[in-house]
C-alpha cells in the first residue's frame, strides 16, 4: 500500500522569524486579493446569456467544465502535494492558501452555472469534462508528475498548469467579454486569472530557488525535461483547443493566447519564452479584455521621441511617499 | 554616459532584465537595514510592479523611500516598468505612479523577465535618449 506522504517534522510556526521574507509577502498578497464568486453580480447576465446560440451555451459550459477538473486537481492534489516538499514552514502556510484558492476557483464555476444553466445542461457538461480524451489526458499528465518522487518536477508541473494550461478555457470568457457579453461572469473569471499570476509567480520562484542548489548537470537536465513536458502539453492543449473552438472559427486566435501564456509559464520557472513574437500576437481585443491598460502606447522609444508620454494620475497613492 | 537604477525582489526577474541590457545599473538596496542608495548622475528607474493586482502597494516601499530623497528624485530622467497582464487594470501601474509623482516620461513597459525584443528596443531607446540628453545644454 502507497504510504500516505505527510510533512516529515512540524514546529509551531513562527511568523516572526522568517527565513524567506518572500513567503511573507505572498501571504500578505494573498490575503489581501481574497475574494468569493458570491460577490460578484452574475445575476446581472442572465439577459445575455439567453443572447448566446445553443452552441455557443453548449461550449462555454464545457470550457468551464474544464477548468473546474483542473481548479479541483490543483486545489485537491496539486498545491497539497507540494507542501511536504517545502523549504520553510511559512511555504508550508502559503501553499495552503493556494490549494484553499484553487477550491474557491472550482466552486466558483459551479455558482456560475447555478445562475445561468438548468440542471441537465449542467449536468451533460460534467458528463462532457469526464469523456473527452484530451482533457483527462491533460489531468492525467500532470497528475503523474503530482504523484512522482521528484519535488523540483512537481514545482514544474505545477507552474505550468497554473500558468499556462487553464488558458485555453479562460480564452473564451475574454472573448465573450470583449463583445460585452457575460461581462459580470468574466469579472470572476479575471479574479481566478489574478490569483493564477500569484501562484504561478510563487510556485516558480521556489523551484528557482531548489534549482540554484544543483549541479549544473542536474538543472540542464530539469531545463530539457521541463521543455519536453511543455511540448507535451501544447501538442494535447491544441487537439482540447481545436475540439472546443473549431466549431466557432477561433482555434487560430486561442492557439496564440496559449503560446502567449506559455511563453509566461516559462518565465514564471526563470527560463526564456520559447515561441517568437509573430505566433504570440495576442489579439488587442482578447489581451483588452485581459488588461484594459495592455494596448496602450508606452513605448517612448519607438516614437518620434518629441512626445513624452506621462503617466495619467492614478488613484494609488501611498502614505509612504513624502513628496 | 548612461546610467540604470532598478529594484528587484529575491525573485530577481527586473535584475535579469538588467543584466540582459549590459549597462551600467545600480540597485536600490532590498532591506531597510542596507546603506542608502544616493545616485549622482542622471538615470532612468527600473520597477516591477507589486500589490498583485490591489490598490495601492503598486511601487515597492524601497523604491519610494529612494524617490523620497530630493536629490535622487532630481537626477530622474523617465521610468521603465514591469509587470504581469494577469493583474488587469494595474499592469505596469508602477510606472504610471512614478511617471505622474515626479513628471517624468514613462517610457517602455515589459512582461515578467521581458523579451529578447523587448531588451534590444529598451537598449536602443536608452542610447537614443542620452544622445538626446547630451545635446541639451545644462
Amino acid at each position: 500500500m502507497e504510504k500516505l506522504k505527510l510533512v516529515s517534522q512540524v514546529s509551531a510556526i513562527n511568523w516572526n522569524r522568517l527565513e524567506d521574507d518572500k513567503d511573507l509577502e505572498v501571504w500578505d498578497r494573498l490575503v489581501g486579493n481574497f475574494w468569493l464568486p458570491e460577490k460578484v453580480p452574475v445575476s446581472n447576465d442572465i439577459q445575455s446569456w439567453n443572447t448566446l446560440t445553443e452552441h455557443e451555451k453548449t461550449l462555454t459550459m464545457r470550457v468551464f467544465t474544464g477548468l473546474t477538473l483542473l481548479d479541483t486537481i490543483q486545489g485537491t492534489v496539486g498545491a497539497v502535494s507540494l507542501i511536504p516538499d517545502a523549504r520553510t514552514p511559512h511555504e508550508e502556510a502559503v501553499l495552503t492558501n493556494i490549494a484553499f484558492m484553487e477550491s474557491v476557483h472550482a466552486k466558483s464555476y459551479s455558482s456560475i452555472f447555478s445562475t445561468l444553466c438548468n440542471t441537465r445542461e449542467i449536468d451533460e457538461a460534467f458528463r462532457w469534462s469526464e469523456e473527452n480524451v484530451n482533457l483527462q489526458r491533460k489531468a492525467e499528465i500532470v497528475m503523474n508528475y503530482y504523484r512522482g518522487d521528484e519535488p523540483l518536477k512537481r514545482k514544474v508541473a505545477s507552474t505550468l498548469l497554473e500558468s499556462f494550461l487553464f488558458y485555453s478555457g479562460f480564452y473564451l470568457p475574454m472573448h465573450w467579454s470583449s463583445r460585452a457579453k457575460l461581462t459580470n461572469t468574466a469579472d470572476v473569471i479575471r479574479l481566478i486569472i489574478r490569483d493564477e499570476a500569484v501562484h504561478g509567480y510563487y510556485i516558480g520562484y521556489k523551484y528557482q530557488k531548489g534549482l540554484a542548489e544543483l549541479t549544473s548537470a542536474e538543472q540542464q537536465e530539469l531545463k530539457d525535461y521541463t521543455f519536453e513536458l511543455l511540448f507535451e502539453l501544447y501538442d494535447n492543449e491544441v487537439e482540447y483547443t481545436q475540439d472546443l473552438y473549431d466549431g466557432v472559427g477561433l482555434t487560430e486566435d486561442v492557439k496564440k493566447f496559449l503560446r502567449y501564456n506559455a511563453n509566461k509559464a516559462l518565465m514564471n520557472l526563470g527560463y526564456e519564452g520559447l515561441f517568437p513574437k509573430d505566433e504570440t500576437d495576442v489579439n488587442p481585443a482578447i489581451l483588452s479584455a485581459l488588461s484594459p491598460n495592455a494596448d496602450e502606447n508606452h513605448d517612448f522609444f519607438s516614437g518620434s521621441g518629441s512626445s513624452y508620454v506621462i503617466g495619467k494620475a492614478v488613484n494609488t497613492e501611498d502614505d509612504d511617499w513624502d513628496f | 554616459m548612461s546610467s540604470l537604477v532598478y529594484f528587484s525582489s529575491v525573485s530577481g526577474n527586473t535584475q535579469r532584465f538588467v543584466e540582459r541590457l549590459g549597462l551600467p545599473a545600480r540597485r536600490i538596496p532590498l532591506r531597510p537595514t542596507d546603506p542608502f542608495l544616493r545616485v549622482d548622475e542622471p538615470y532612468v528607474l527600473v520597477v516591477p510592479t507589486y500589490g498583485g493586482g490591489n490598490e495601492g502597494g503598486a511601487v515597492p516601499r524601497q523604491v519610494i523611500k529612494f524617490l523620497n530623497d530630493q536629490h535622487n528624485r532630481g537626477l530622474l530622467r523617465g521610468v521603465i516598468a514591469a509587470g504581469n497582464t494577469n493583474f488587469g487594470e494595474a499592469f505596469c501601474i508602477a510606472g504610471d505612479i512614478i511617471s505622474a509623482k515626479c513628471q517624468v516620461p514613462y517610457l517602455y513597459r515589459f512582461e515578467l523577465l521581458g523579451t529578447s525584443e523587448d531588451v534590444e528596443r529598451v537598449r536602443d531607446g536608452l542610447e537614443r535618449l542620452w544622445q538626446q540628453q547630451s545635446q541639451i545644454p545644462a
